[in-house]
């Protein structure tokens, strides 16, 4: 999957824009109209661009959260449980810790980033031997974590007199300050670059880092090697669900001021696609999290709905995960011409054609 | 508890257990060829969803079957040549599967019936009686008085049994999952026993989701499914990669539904119910983790050589690229 140059990356994105866009028409709507709606509605004001931004934020961490893990060798998958988890320690250390401004932000954003990691620690200690099993195991905590989060808060946090299941919001000591009061955009997006450059600094210029990667290369080998492969995919999943943590911290510190049942409509799972049209580069990482943050903004803002729903992202993000998976796909569509030109040319002694 | 609330839990654990079951024997199909297959999430609500289109439209629900095993047969086809013939990464496959088929099935089910939450009542099985069993004191209630897709499950597991010991074409099958490179020395075509076992798998998986939508609540709502794919992923491995193992497997976790459908009169918060199968399954994975008996090329995709990059200079050659020299080329043409 890595290998292959981003042209493929491209390729797959177009293949899957295509299918979409098939789609689109067969229910409906028109995809040219609608692409070009997004763009413009994206990029044509200064709210719209601002909106894509504060889209981007959790899927730049929820993606590099998938670089770390895939990179690594390990599915986390689990990467929703793990943001809710975060946003719930973040928060509750909004609420209960009264200091001044900065302390209690940065206090509430390590907790956020610890939860999601301790998260992702309790199945890789469970089942972390077994690399295929472990994926399952992630799977797992994402339900039980939603459903644990919303226990904790519907028991124990819950606001007074709240009809839905939401915290008290934080104090002013936590709060992540926004760029503009009217927008989403926030600091957060800082945040996420320096994460960028952190987790691109720690794999490709650190031995842990090397020692992560060459665990995904090939765990057999690194285990001849010397490395402890469970010792190693712990942390490898500690630092991947710290940073799914730390993006449930951030929508919840930034955006919302509280925990509230489905603040995240599927962060996680957007993280898997970031990561893989990314091709697992940490830095390439923007570039998606900004196309699919483009998509999430466009169907939310825009009131897209009426046309096309909400659930053509999925289908996008589907699509695009497919293909780019089938990375060989390209090597063998070319092959197959070529299979075919071979088939033609030996077939040329009996000319069909010129039988009538 | 008293023999009559046995019987009558003992019945819903097996009526229970049936969705599950059957993504659990697709699972066994597929991974004793070779092939993870982890979409049976996505496939599992996709086949669930056409299933309720099929009995809606036509007003029988065994032509919603027949559109259930076709979707999850179709999607199935899109695994086969993506992962089989073109050499994908089967589990990012199947992870692409699981956003794509849930994504379409809500997207369809919005615009057809105006909601991305529950479809309108449909046209379900009822309950079968069996004619001898029905009359028999205790296996009557138990077995007795289920709809089809139980009897469809438990008939599957003795065929499934039947075909994977005792038949040439399940000891190929098991050879693929364990070393198909000896399988194709003995001139078996790989890929299309792999492909065949994909699509069988697809089938299941799509009876899996006929029995969700159309065999228990007559009707299709909203991530139904429950995340039972990849429970049944776990329960596969639990069984040891056998169906009458995988079926036993689930029905401790039908048990453990039943028991949870139970206790809600008791004082317990929904939430931590909720959370019980997935805890189970945790602890079910660690207990396995070390004595699995995997089979050997569980998910090691097996190339076609169409997948390997040919030479470009020479086209129309399907020779692979090589550094020789010009008298070797000439013999090679001069044998060729």
């Amino acid at each position: 999957m890595k290998k292959q140059g981003f042209r493929y990356s491209l390729y797959s994105l177009a293949l899957a824009l295509f299918f979409g866009g098939m789609i689109m028409w067969a229910t409906g709507a028109d995809p040219f109209t609608v692409y070009m709606q997004v763009i413009r509605g994206s990029f044509g004001s200064f709210s719209g661009v601002m909106g894509v931004l504060a889209y981007m934020i959790p899927l730049i961490f929820t993606g590099l959260s998938a670089v770390v893990a895939f990179q690594g060798g390990v599915f986390n998958i689990g990467a929703e449980g793990q943001l809710l988890v975060g946003g719930l320690a973040a928060v509750l250390v909004g609420v209960y810790l009264d200091l001044p401004w900065p302390i209690p932000l940065l206090i509430a954003l390590m907790a956020g980033f610890v939860a999601g990691g301790i998260w992702a620690l309790i199945p890789t200690v469970m089942v972390g031997r077994n690399l295929a099993a472990l994926f399952v195991g992630t799977v797992m905590m994402n339900s039980i974590g939603s459903s644990f989060c919303e226990y904790l808060v519907k028991y124990h946090f819950l606001r007074e007199g709240a009809s839905t299941t939401e915290t008290n919001k934080i104090l002013d000591g936590a709060v992540l300050p926004r760029f503009y009061s009217n927008t989403q955009m926030n600091y957060g997006i800082i945040l996420a670059v320096i994460c960028v450059l952190l987790v691109a600094g720690m794999l490709y210029r650190t031995p842990a880092g090397f020692g992560i990667r060459m665990i995904g290369t090939n765990p057999v080998a690194s285990e001849q090697a010397g490395i402890n492969v469970y010792r190693k995919t712990m942390f490898t999943m500690f630092i991947s669900g710290g940073i799914a943590g730390l993006a449930g911290a951030v929508q919840c510190l930034a955006i919302y001021g509280r925990w509230m049942l489905g603040f995240s409509p599927g962060y996680g799972w957007d993280g898997i696609t970031v990561a893989t049209l990314a091709l697992l580069n940490p830095f390439a990482v923007i570039v998606t999290a900004m196309f699919f943050g483009m998509l999430r903004s466009a169907s939310i803002s825009m009131n897209l709905g009426n046309s096309v729903p909400i659930d053509m992202i999925t289908v996008l993000q589907g699509l695009v995960v497919i293909f780019v998976a089938t990375a060989p796909l390209w090597t063998t569509l070319s092959n197959v011409k070529t299979i075919l030109v071979e088939k033609i040319r030996k077939q040329v002694k009996m000319p069909r054609c010129n039988r009538r | 508890m008293d023999m009559e609330s046995i019987i009558s839990f003992l019945a819903a654990m097996i009526r229970t257990a049936t969705p599950l079951a059957l993504a659990t024997l697709a699972c066994t199909i597929s991974e004793r060829a070779g092939v993870i297959n982890i979409g049976i999430e996505g496939v599992m609500i996709a086949s669930a969803f056409s299933a309720a289109m099929g009995a809606y439209y036509s007003g029988d629900p065994w032509c919603g079957l027949i559109a259930g095993v076709l979707a999850g047969i179709l999607l199935s086809v899109l695994i086969a040549v993506l992962s089989i013939y073109c050499g994908g990464d089967q589990v990012v496959i199947g992870i692409g599967l699981n956003l794509l088929g849930p994504g379409l099935s809500y997207l369809i089910m919005y615009k057809i019936w105006g909601s991305r939450g529950t479809s309108p009542w449909l046209p379900g099985f009822g309950s079968v009686d069996i004619p001898f069993i029905k009359d028999t004191p205790v296996l009557g209630s138990i077995l007795s008085g289920h709809n089809p897709c139980v009897y469809l499950c438990l008939l599957m597991v003795v065929v499934m049994h039947y075909v994977i010991y005792h038949t040439k074409y399940g000891l190929r099958v098991r050879a693929a999952g364990e070393n198909p490179s000896v399988l194709q020395t003995a001139g078996v075509n790989v890929y299309r026993l792999r492909t065949s076992a994909v699509l069988w798998s697809g089938a299941m998986v799509g009876l899996s989701g006929v029995s969700l939508s159309l065999g228990q609540l007559n009707v299709f709502t909203n991530g139904m499914s429950a995340d039972r794919g990849f429970l049944a992923y776990a329960a596969n491995r639990f069984g040891q990669w056998t169906p009458v193992g995988s079926y036993l497997t689930c029905l401790l976790f039908g048990g453990m539904e039943a028991l949870r459908m139970r206790m809600q009169d008791f004082n317990v918060a929904p939430q931590l119910l909720k959370m019980l199968p997935y805890v189970v399954t945790l602890f079910a994975l660690m207990l396995t983790g070390r004595r699995l008996r995997t089979p050997a090329a569980d998910g090691v995709p097996f190339n076609h050589p169409i997948t390997i990059p040919q030479a470009k200079g020479k086209k129309g050659s399907s020779y692979p690229q090589s550094k020789k020299d010009g008298k070797e080329n000439q013999d090679e043409t001069i044998q060729g």
